[in-house]
């Protein structure tokens, strides 16, 4: 299975939230965003589309396939 | 949707806190092993009442590893808690106690033509296995997303 690459951290640091208050606006757990962040944890296209909606990019500026 | 942030900190709090208990209970459900393992099965009302705290609290750890507990925090908060993470940390944390129960069924099995068991002790090593191998496999997963 491909590896998911995610730029979630660099985004999310640039508009100036934290992981806990991008976990309330999506209304999920902080560990969720820090699995998420870590490569932990690959997120449901609902979960990327509410983290996409949150900061106002798309889901492919999150999250790519590793070469 | 959003939430005060007194929600989404409440349950950042009982989350790391259910992280950090799973591991004990699992512990503690271990030790109290010996005290059904170390007194032979028998007709007095002390046996009945250690065989039905061990009824009790695997009750209680199943019903807590399937309906994710909190039951009297918010609702609001409890969906939170509840994420799309824990939800798939419990599917494999329920998988691995699946497992761990079939494989001690299946060493039962094979090791009762050496030693015998009665049906509770069957049942009990079979139940337990279950119960620890959840228990343990939820706990590091949860305590995985705080790393």
């Amino acid at each position: 299975m491909p590896e998911l690459v995610s730029s979630l951290k660099e985004i999310r640091e640039a508009r100036g939230l934290t992981q806990a208050q991008l976990a309330e606006v999506i209304g999920v757990s902080r560990k969720t965003i820090n699995t998420v962040e870590n490569g932990v944890y690959v997120p449901s296209t609902v979960i990327a589309l509410k983290l996409a909606a949150a900061l106002d990019t798309s889901v492919e500026a999150l999250f790519r396939l590793a070469e | 949707m959003t939430t005060t942030q007194s929600d989404a900190e409440l349950a950042d709090q009982l989350s790391r806190r259910r992280a950090r208990m799973l591991p004990v209970l699992g512990l503690f459900f271990i030790m109290q092993q010996s005290a059904f393992w170390s007194n032979p099965p028998a007709e007095r009302v002390v046996d009945h009442v250690r065989i039905g705290a061990w009824v009790v609290l695997t009750g209680v750890i199943l019903f807590t590893l399937s309906t994710n507990g909190f039951w009297f925090r918010p609702a609001k908060v409890r969906a939170m808690i509840d994420d799309e993470l824990t939800r798939a940390n419990r599917t494999s944390a329920m998988h691995w106690g699946f497992v761990a129960a079939m494989l001690a069924g299946m060493l039962v099995y094979v090791v009762e033509g050496v030693t015998q068991f009665t049906a509770r002790e069957v049942i009990h090593l079979i139940v337990s296995a279950g119960i620890v191998m959840a228990l343990v496999r939820f706990g590091l997963l949860e305590r995985r997303g705080y790393a």
